[in-house]
């Protein structure tokens, strides 16, 4: 499995730096729309299994606020678009 | 161990092959995937193959999972197929609104690779046990 999870892994970090673009954009105009919400979760969701758990965390503060009704600071939001830039640039080679 | 069939549902390619990757290293485990609750539906509706368990994530554009899970009831092939929903961080009251719709159990995301083959047959045992 582990060759084909690094080959994943990789993936994950080529998306996280996507993300981060899609993150920048979304952020600008709104901190609370459906597309946001969807990407905080599947980020959520998905980073700790690819071995980046404060990617994980960061996404989860900010679904957690999502789920409890309240509007997450900006501070989570760069605290998570650190966390995808970081992602995104770990060096594996 | 005996053999055991698993539809996995999740929108996200990634998770998917993580999980079929994961799933595989149990070597009774077959695994079939489907990229929104839409096409598990067709997969399901077409009786061409039946799992014994569907893994469902509840987060998905158009039918999420709670919609899915309604309109696989329907099906009366599948009124009794055990579900177990995945989702990031539900917080307990949700997880119990989960099971309240008919899921038998929650797997929380991020999954660990290296256990969810077990933790899914830990499920079915403990409810047949």
């Amino acid at each position: 499995m582990t060759d084909a999870f690094q080959a994943l892994r990789a993936r994950f970090r080529v998306r996280a730096g996507e993300e981060l673009a899609q993150l920048e954009v979304m952020t600008a105009t709104s901190s609370d729309s459906m597309e946001l919400r969807r990407l905080v979760h599947n980020i959520a969701g998905a980073a700790g299994t690819f071995g980046f758990p404060e990617l994980s965390h960061a996404a989860m503060a900010i679904d957690d606020d999502y789920t409890a009704g309240t509007v997450p600071r900006p501070e989570a939001f760069q605290r998570l678009a650190t966390a995808l830039s970081l992602a995104a640039s770990t060096d594996e080679a | 161990m005996s053999q055991l069939k698993i539809l996995h549902v999740d929108d996200e390619p990634d998770i998917r092959e993580v999980a079929a990757l994961a799933l595989a290293i149990d070597p009774e485990i077959v695994v079939q995937s489907a990229a929104s609750g839409l096409e598990a539906l067709d997969v399901l509706g077409g009786g061409a193959w039946t799992p014994d368990v569907i893994l469902l994530d509840v987060m998905m554009p158009e039918l999420d999972g709670p919609g899915t899970l309604q309109r696989l009831r329907a099906l009366p092939a599948h009124s009794q197929t055990p579900v177990i929903f995945m989702t990031a961080r539900a917080q307990a009251p949700e997880q119990q609104r989960f099971i309240d719709l008919g899921a038998m159990a929650v797997i929380i995301k991020p999954f660990d690779p290296m256990i969810l083959a077990s933790q899914v047959r830990d499920i079915l045992a403990g409810a047949g046990s």
